[in-house]
């Protein structure tokens, strides 16, 4: 190998600052994998593509999101881009690399759910810097550089259903199984129902907790034990769609249907077809195509210059078997 | 009386047993229902599926091989179950049909690590991202319902204030000890999983070897996966998982059976599926947070795995000498 001299050396010096200086003078080098066409904050950008980053393309509920954001998005003209991660979990990380990846290829705005806030605030932040309106589905997080949230307010949501349990037992002692300990629309959920129990049914208690961990198959068991542990458990909130079957086998399994109620989220088929047959007291129902439709009038008002607040909140309602809407 | 005494110190399995026994008492000190007949019954009933698919998982690791795709084909087993039925087949055909279906991708796990030479780790990871793209994509991520009462209540129904499920495991767990420690087949598999070369050199036939226990290993899986359908009256697509894989490992591993082939027994395996479900049923009983479970697993399998290097270590040391 040839020695380093001071005019290669020299050389080599010059070439690289030609071609630093020459990326810069196009902005193809900015932080992290901005497009080159990206507008700076602060003007108006005009709309051509419009991209929903899925945070559960295998649940039902978020394929109605995904079906009203596309057809409002067609409606302005906009091309709608869908994508979502694989598998039949939350990915939080997928879904992170899912909206980078939205940014280098130069989408006009993005509609995103962040399951756990604080974990997405520098990708919106930089979608942000590129110019990128960004709307984000998860209500009651703080701000984490969002524009503004549309969707369920979770809280609300929570309240709804306590009041649904209620009315059928004010001194239900309950039992509840939610996904993790830091997905916040949980939490708010569970904040939402406690608080609303504490003002309106004083005589109402939530005596267990825990967790599924994105683990379907555990929720049979994770009940049980629950009921074991708590035999004065006298209702069961799953927080997952996906658990609201284990819950009501646990309870069948003891022979306490009727005895402990089962209350739960989303009016999906399977849902609908226990609250007929008795075993499923009622649930919340979230407006999910609304949280679609929403979030893409959302995007259209930012870019004509519109100031939103921070929060626009969708319909939520709790449906029994007393007003359960015609299929 | 000395020699028994001897043998039980010196079984492999007795630190999974003290385990055992030191959590019920801790849970009987904090809840006075752990001992209750009901509560020992919701632990066998908390086990069994696991140790149902780990029954299988044993004869494939003590063969030398690893399958990672039970967790989705036990997601394809209850999914495809439920279409059927849904489409009007009976439910002995529908369940006949999800296990045919669960053979032909064990099937191809075992095409692709004979024939093709793909390793066991990535022909079987493999699989278990494709099978459960294929479940989501074929319902939508809808979940199966509307099932026969007869179908339903093979996962529900008790005999003698047992579950089914119980059952179910107890016989799945015998028909593998006899294949394992009392046939020709069962003899081959650790002869196999113990050195490949010597017992190819002794007219033990690979593909055949792999095939048999690929398709075993998918054929229960899948068979999990109908009766966790049965059970909840539900077939979900997102079922099974790694959760379900990594936690039928997990037993396995922590019941003795050597990651390295030849050595375990399905004694072993059911004390590993049943260590999980104390360890819940005391965290739940003593009100202790849910997640010291993923700590305490971590730490068994990894104490399992140590305790099994050592002892071959030993053993070739006693060998050489």
């Amino acid at each position: 190998m040839s020695p380093i001299t001071p005019r290669r050396a020299a050389l080599a010096t010059l070439a690289i600052a030609a071609i630093t200086a020459s990326l810069s003078g196009c902005s193809a080098l900015s932080g992290g994998s901005v497009a080159a066409s990206s507008t700076p904050t602060g003007d108006l950008r005009e709309v051509k593509t419009i991209t929903y980053v899925n945070p559960a393309p295998f649940y039902p509920s978020f394929d109605d999101v995904g079906q009203c954001f596309e057809e409002a998005a067609k409606a302005n003209g906009w091309k709608p881009v869908e994508v979502g991660t694989a598998g039949s979990a939350v990915d939080n990380q997928g879904a992170i690399d899912l909206i980078s990846q939205a940014i280098a290829n130069g989408t006009d705005a993005l509609v995103v759910f962040p399951t756990i806030p604080e974990l997405f605030t520098p990708v919106i932040q930089q979608a942000r810097d590129a110019g990128i309106y960004v709307v984000a589905q998860n209500a009651g997080a703080p701000s984490i550089g969002q524009q503004t949230q549309v969707g369920t307010d979770s809280k609300q949501l929570g309240a709804l259903i306590a009041e649904g349990l209620g009315a059928t037992d004010p001194a239900a002692k309950v039992g509840i199984l939610s996904g993790s300990a830091s997905t916040t629309p949980h939490v708010d959920e569970i904040t939402g129902f406690t608080d609303y129990a504490a003002e309106h049914f004083p005589d109402m208690t939530v005596v267990a907790s825990d967790y599924t961990n994105g683990d379907p198959t555990k929720a049979p068991e994770l009940f049980s034990n629950m009921l074991t542990a708590h035999p004065e458990i006298t209702a069961l909130f799953p927080i997952e769609g996906t658990s609201v079957a284990a819950a009501i086998t646990a309870v069948k399994e003891r022979g306490a249907t009727g005895t402990i109620n089962v209350v739960a989220n989303d009016l999906t088929a399977d849902h609908r077809a226990v609250i007929e047959d008795g075993s499923l007291l009622g649930v919340g129902e979230q407006g999910w195509c609304e949280s679609g439709t929403k979030s893409v009038e959302a995007v259209k008002k930012l870019s004509e210059g519109e100031t939103l607040p921070d929060f626009i909140p969708t319909t939520s309602t709790f449906y029994d078997i007393s007003n359960l809407p015609a299929k | 009386m000395k020699n028994i005494v001897r043998r039980i110190a010196g079984a492999q399995q007795l630190g999974i047993i003290l385990i055992i026994v030191v959590l019920l008492v801790v849970a009987q000190a904090a809840n006075p229902q752990a001992l209750m007949p009901s509560n020992i019954v919701e632990i066998l009933r908390s086990s069994a599926l696991y140790f149902i698919g780990a029954s299988a998982a044993t004869l494939v690791l003590v063969g030398g091989g690893l399958d990672l795709s039970i967790g989705s084909v036990f997601a394809v087993g209850g999914v495809a179950a439920g279409i059927a039925m849904n489409a009007g087949v009976p439910w002995p055909l529908a369940i006949l049909l999800a296990l045919v279906v669960c053979g032909m991708l064990g099937l191809i796990n075992a095409s692709l690590i004979t024939w093709v030479g793909v390793p066991p780790f990535i022909a079987t990871l493999g699989m278990l991202f494709a099978a459960s793209g294929i479940v989501i994509v074929v319902t939508g991520g809808t979940p199966r319902f509307g099932f026969p009462a007869a179908f339903t209540d093979l996962g529900q129904l008790n005999l003698f204030g047992i579950p089914l499920l119980v059952f179910y495991a107890v016989i799945i767990g015998v028909l593998a000890h006899v294949v394992l420690a009392h046939t020709v087949f069962g003899y081959n598999i650790r002869a196999f999983g113990g050195s490949a070369p010597a017992a190819r050199a002794n007219g033990i036939r690979a593909a055949q070897m792999n095939v048999s226990l690929y398709v075993i290993s998918a054929v229960v899986a899948g068979l999990c996966g109908v009766l966790l359908a049965a059970r909840v009256a539900t077939a979900d697509p997102g079922a099974g998982g790694t959760g379900f894989a990594f936690q039928v490992l997990a037993a396995v591993i922590i019941g003795g059976t050597s990651l390295f082939g030849g050595v375990g027994t399905i004694a072993g395996t059911a004390l590993g599926a049943l260590l999980f479900a104390v360890i819940n049923n005391t965290l739940a009983l003593t009100n202790t947070n849910p997640q010291w479970q993923n700590v305490a697993t971590g730490v068994i399998l990894v104490t399992a795995v140590a305790v099994d290097h050592l002892r071959r270590k030993r053993r070739f040391a006693v060998r050489s000498a």
